[in-house]
């Protein structure tokens, strides 16, 4: 008993560290569960460079990044995908990353390049905006609404969903949304103003859009979720359909603009292969495959979009926008003053 | 030298003294009972010369090697309990194979012990069942033709026909001398019941409290009990206090039913007993009591009368066909001093 | 001879706790170390903070409040279904079984969408209320509420009760009882003073792992109950990724950890006082046909309610993983035609994912890890079971046996991120390997096996040991031949609850999980966080795949446990 349990230790010892990649040539790139790629793409890298790429996701980006920062002395990964503007300031407060002056930022519009030193390189955007369920509002013979104002009219009273700010992602760019439209004075009695219209608050994006959005069953006809998934709704439809079924609400200031960024993690020993993977993630073999792998867009203006895309993508008119450093300096204050008026 | 040796064991359980300096031994091929009421430390001792349990004081030693350390199951002493401990996810074969498989020997061998053992206790051809469905006096029968498969060097049985019904406890009582004698069985068995033990025992072991009351043949114990509580043990429960008095040549005791002639006894304080067994109904005998019959119980091949001598309670036997005046009516016995009495 | 004893039970603890001393124990340490030394105000001061702050106390309360109503509620159902599974013979009683042991593995969202389907404002339940009733509004108002925690909870961790006591049930000498009857005690007599008391050792385990498990809840609290309830897990998980506040997460895992130790003594102080020697029964012999109609009456209308609580939301689910809802969009969810679609297209890489796993392979990958899980949980379980069962009073044992719960009482973000920390250096750099998965859910596993097979272990007579003993069999002999066919029954609920657990955990996985070998669950997560009614059917479909092993699997064992160990 004793004996065959010492040899199955041995055994995953030994088989743990012989699946402990080593040997030169692989590029570890840590990630969030969200990430993902075409096959193709990657193998275009590796056999341009003569390298393996390994991936390691770690749930959500907030989790993703506490790994990352709490591994620092001894990383990992020599290049961390995924943290956004809302964390931003989290990585490089902790020091995480190398900065990488990269050839392709050049043509990448000023307006992403959030971090001057260029730790942390952009590499996608995608905006957080309000989507209503057209049927809804055409059966009732009901204008939808136009932007973040017209929820307080009592006629969209109780069909608004949202996410807790606190606990979801897509909920915390809604809040900055409202923070960037309304002021940090004005956004609290705006939020006010939504209470007393009924807002609905869950706690995550998944049980919002498919268990409370009046498309999938639940009673609430607008919530909040990304300009690009009305375009999705209609690629990953159960039944090919010609126009979406669903809206985003893209008015002035009622979206707010995500920007994920690429860093190299600081101490890595493959220095020049991780450079030529942020390289290539903002080149436009990488940046012309993320639309469809994970429903964001590229910052490369050069990176042609998918017709489906051009066709039923609606940007936002000018989204909502707050500097990171704001962000990381006020997120636990905004939040709690959000909680603390919304939830009681 | 003795094959088993006990030596002045002892063994307590909470400050309560089970066992207070046990020893006797027992001779190779020898059956010995150990007698006594229950809770005197029969089943200890049995726990302990089995190592099971570990003896406070003293030690048991096999052909003079001390077995202090040896574990039970390399000690080759075979137990029955006085629950049995059939196994009960083991029909019939399996638990008698159980001893045989772990004592190594041949699989080919096995089915014709089991056989031959349930042969000798009388319930051939049970193997396959089930022993949850056996009935007391087979499970009983089990658990000793299980206890005796492996030819263990010592047989040790707890109360072995505790719970049978008569007829098959008497069947058993007659035959079990010639089972275990069979094969030269050196036997440790245990007991509450005389007339079990002077069937069986080449020696009887009586026990009271945990100290040894008496050892011996069953013949002497049953003629010459040691001590009152021998003889109460025994069931001769007339036991007076005696006063031995030295006079003129002449020894008596002086008891509350008057002055008995004695052939031997120290002067000074003692208790007598008159046996029960040694009546006659005799108006001439040398030593004669008259009373009266109190009241009689009838026990098959005898009957025990109650007689009250001199205010004093005594009970008798006689056999069954002896005619005895009726209950109330005065009787006159005669004794044999030299077989009636005797003095601790 | 003491010492012999003592070494004996030492040794039998030397692997369990040099696995939960390295997997465990260290990255728990350097996490909670590293994360209170980043306090700018020393280490104290977060564990100052937390204890004294009102929302500390207000989390505690509800956190606990809400534990011990769900545990009763679970209690509730489970006991009397315990008992029909182990008192009486009935066609289908193993399906049944299997099916109330399938919510164990459902991923939150998924339940959460079962749910939705059934008792959601378009669910049946509602839509017939407001075809009946003539109600505007859906009258019934579930998700977002207590109601809608407490019965999510009841509906996991009713197996819990029903695998635990009612396989200890089952080999309880029914003659016991009898005897009561006879002695003149009503029937509430005899359960309150004959059966509760022999089976209290079994239910107090289980009680406690169904308390840990909903003092512990994080995915039922965030989906069901929404933003307004929160326990420690959730504020942890809040405290960690949302606000990067590590020393107040610390502080509060630590605070998890000790109400988790302090429920652990209190429970090892009782079940030391409970167990005692039973002599166990085959099932054969302890149960019977239902006979009189009243019994028949009551135990089908017990049936009838399990059935409609346990499989209407699952069968709803699955269903949904068949139906095409698009052609009668809007109004009414009714089933619109009947599809495969979800299912072929699981099989297709559309997008050319370099993630793409068909769902033979992802289920491959969920059926190797719950493999490994299980055969590691049990070859830890069992030493430390049998050293905790042969010698309950011994120091060792009483100091080791409350620290066998904290894996569950861990906040799982807490204990993902100590193990990325810790298990940084060779020979033992896990942080990229696939094993952290199965370690992880060993973990988790494990205080459930130790939980199964103590009280077994601990109702053995010792005689039936002693009788192998003078038989000639070494304590491993007996072990062999004795304990562990004796035990078969809760080696087989042991197994069942590693497999299970490993099957369906999510939190911790998610975490540590390699993208190329997600579990089921990862990738019924992926699915449901992207738009579009092909990934919601994906989902729906991967989650009736995920039921239909589970339901396997725990038949495999079963069948496993017949050809090896017999009646036991």
């Amino acid at each position: 008993m004793k004996k065959t349990l010492l040899v199955c230790l041995l055994t995953l010892t030994l088989l743990a560290s012989a699946c402990t990649p080593a040997e030169p040539g692989t590029l570890i790139v840590m990630t969030h569960s969200s990430f993902d790629v075409s096959e193709e793409v990657v193998a275009a890298f590796e056999s341009q460079y003569n390298a393996k790429v390994q991936f390691i996701a770690s749930g959500d980006t907030g989790s993703a990044l506490n790994k990352a920062i709490l591994s620092a002395d001894n990383p990992v990964a020599d290049v961390f995908y995924g943290v956004d503007n809302t964390f931003l300031s989290r990585a490089l407060a902790e020091n995480i990353f190398e900065a990488y002056h990269s050839p392709l930022l050049e043509g990448i519009p000023d307006e992403f390049r959030l971090d001057p030193e260029d730790r942390a390189l952009p590499v996608d955007y995608g905006d957080v905006c309000l989507n209503y369920d057209i049927a809804y509002f055409a059966d009732r013979g009901l204008q939808p609404p136009q932007n973040l104002e017209d929820l307080l009219l009592p006629e969209y009273r109780g069909m608004l969903v949202v996410q807790d700010p606190a606990s979801s992602s897509p909920g915390l760019a809604f809040l900055l949304a409202t923070i960037a439209r309304f002021g940090t004075d004005g956004y609290l009695p705006y939020w006010q103003g939504l209470v007393e219209n009924d807002v609905k608050v869950v706690s995550d994006w998944t049980n919002a859009y498919y268990a409370e959005f009046t498309r999938w069953g639940g009673a609430y006809p607008v919530v909040v979720s990304y300009s690009s998934s009305p375009a999705f709704e209609l690629i990953e439809a159960e039944e090919p359909m010609a126009t979406p079924p669903t809206a985003a609400i893209t008015a002035d200031g009622a979206c707010f603009r995500q920007v994920e960024f690429v860093g190299i993690l600081r101490g890595t020993p493959n220095r020049r292969l991780a450079e030529q993977w942020v390289d290539f993630m903002l080149s436009t073999t990488f940046q012309e495959d993320m639309p469809f792998q994970m429903y964001v867009f590229p910052v490369n203006p050069e990176a042609a979009l998918d017709q489906a895309f051009v066709d039923f993508l609606t940007n936002p008119l000018a989204p909502g926008f707050l500097p990171p450093a704001d962000i990381a300096a006020n997120r636990e204050t905004w939040i709690n003053a959000w909680r603390e008026a919304v939830l009681k | 030298m003795s094959r088993l040796e006990i030596q002045d064991i002892h063994k307590s359980y909470a400050g309560q003294a089970a066992l207070a300096g046990v020893s006797f031994n027992i001779e190779q091929g020898q059956a010995t009972v150990l007698l006594g009421p229950s809770g005197c430390g029969k089943s200890t001792l049995l726990a302990i010369i089995a190592g099971l349990e570990q003896p406070d004081q003293g030690q048991v030693s096999w052909d003079g090697q001390p077995l202090a350390g040896i574990p039970p199951h390399r000690r080759g002493f075979g137990l029955m309990f006085q629950d049995y401990a059939l196994f009960p996810h083991m029909n019939v074969q399996a638990n008698i194979a159980f001893g045989l498989h772990m004592q190594g020997w041949a699989k080919a061998d096995i089915p014709a012990r089991v056989e031959a053992v349930l042969d000798l206790v009388g319930l051939p051809g049970l193997t396959r069942r089930d022993v949850n469905t056996l009935s007391g006096g087979e499970q009983q029968r089990v658990a000793l033709a299980r206890a005796m498969a492996p030819n263990p060097r010592l047989l040790m049985l707890d109360e072995p026909l505790g719970s049978l019904d008569r007829s098959l406890r008497e069947r058993l009582i007659a035959d079990l001398p010639a089972i275990l004698r069979r094969a030269g069985q050196t036997v440790l068995y245990v007991t509450h019941d005389q007339e079990e033990a002077f069937a069986i025992a080449d020696q009887v072991v009586l026990l009271n409290a945990g100290r040894v009351e008496q050892i011996g043949a069953p013949q002497e114990i049953y003629c010459c009990p040691a001590s009152p509580f021998a003889a109460r043990f025994l069931e001769m429960p007339n036991l007076l206090p005696a006063e031995v008095h030295h006079r003129a040549g002449r020894i008596t005791a002086q008891t509350p039913i008057g002055e008995l002639p004695l052939e031997a006894g120290q002067p000074g304080p003692a208790t007598l007993l008159i046996r029960p067994d040694a009546a006659r109904l005799d108006e001439n005998g040398p030593l004669r009591l008259n009373g009266q019959i109190v009241s009689r119980s009838f026990r098959g091949h005898r009957q025990r009368v109650s007689v009250l001598v001199e205010g004093q309670p005594l009970v008798f036997d006689f056999a069954s066909s002896a005619i005895l005046p009726a209950d109330g009516a005065p009787i006159t016995l005669s004794l044999d001093p030299s077989q009636a009495l005797r003095l601790f | 001879m003491k010492l012999r004893r003592l070494l004996t039970t030492g040794l039998l603890w030397l692997v369990p706790l040099a696995f939960l001393g390295l997997f465990y124990f260290r990255p728990l340490a350097a996490i909670l170390g590293l994360s209170l030394g980043r306090s700018t105000e020393g280490w104290a001061a977060p564990l100052l903070e937390a204890l004294t702050s009102p929302t500390t106390g207000r989390v505690l309360g509800f956190t606990v409040g809400q534990a011990a109503l769900s545990t009763l509620l679970t209690l509730c159902l489970g006991l009397p279904g315990a008992y029909l599974l182990a008192r009486f013979q009935f066609c289908g009683k193993g399906l049944l079984q299997a099916l109330m042991g399938l919510p164990f593995v459902m991923p939150t969202l998924v339940v959460a969408s079962a749910f939705n389907a059934l008792l959601g404002p378009r669910g049946w339940v509602n839509l017939a209320l407001m075809e009946i009733g003539g109600f505007e509004q859906p009258p019934i108002e579930f998700t977002n509420s207590l109601v809608a925690i407490l019965v999510a909870h009841v509906f996991y961790n009713t197996t819990i009760i029903l695998r635990m006591v009612g396989d200890f049930w089952s080999h309880l000498d029914p003659r016991l009882g009898q005897a009561a009857t006879l002695l003149g005690a009503t029937p509430w007599q005899r359960l309150r003073h004959v059966t509760l008391p022999l089976l209290a050792p079994a239910i107090t385990a289980a009680a406690l792992l169904v308390f840990l498990f909903d003092f512990t809840s994080f995915g039922v609290i965030l989906i069901l109950g929404g933003p307004q309830y929160a326990t420690l897990e959730v504020e942890i998980y809040y405290q960690t990724i949302s606000l990067f506040n590590l020393p107040m997460a610390a502080a509060l895992s630590l605070l998890q950890l000790a109400c988790t130790l302090l429920l652990s003594i209190v429970y090892a102080r009782l079940s030391a006082r409970a167990a005692r020697p039973i002599a166990l029964r085959p099932q054969s012999y302890t149960q019977r046909p239902l006979t009189s109609w009243r019994s028949r009456l009551l135990a089908g209308a017990l049936v009838a309610f399990l059935l409609a609580f346990f499989t209407l939301p699952l069968g709803a689910l699955a269903l949904r993983s068949f139906t095409r809802l698009e052609p009668d969009r809007g109004q009414r969810e009714t089933a619109a035609g009947l599809t495969l679609d979800f299912y072929e297209e699981l099989t297709v890489n559309r997008r050319n994912s370099l993630f793409y796993i068909p769902p033979v392979r992802a289920v491959q990958v969920s059926l190797g890890y719950a493999a490994i899980t299980m055969l590691l949980a049990l070859a830890l379980g069992l030493p430390a079971s049998w050293a905790l069962a042969r010698d309950p009073d011994a120091l060792l044992n009483r100091l080791l046996d409350p620290l066998l719960m904290l894996p569950l009482g861990t906040s799982a973000v807490t204990l993902g991120l100590g193990l990325i920390i810790s298990l940084d250096e060779p020979p033992l750099d896990l942080r990229a390997s696939w094993m952290l998965v199965p370690l992880a859910h060993t973990l988790v596993a494990f205080p459930f096996v130790v939980r199964s097979l103590t009280p077994a272990l601990r109702s053995i007579r010792p005689r039936l040991r002693q009788a192998a003993a003078v038989l000639g069999a070494s304590p491993r002999q007996a072990f062999r031949h004795i304990d562990l066919p004796l035990i078969g029954r809760a080696l087989l609920v042991a197994a069942t609850f590693a497999f299970t657990i490993s099957l369906g955990e999510f939190g911790a996985t998610s975490l540590i999980a390699r993208p190329e070998y997600p579990t089921v669950p990862v990738a019924i997560y992926q699915f449901l966080s992207r738009p579009g009614g092909l990934n919601y059917g994906q989902a729906m479909a991967l989650s009736t795949i995920l039921m239909c092993i589970t339901g396997a699997g725990m038949l495999v064992i079963e069948r496993f446990r017949v050809a090896q160990v017999g009646e036991f």
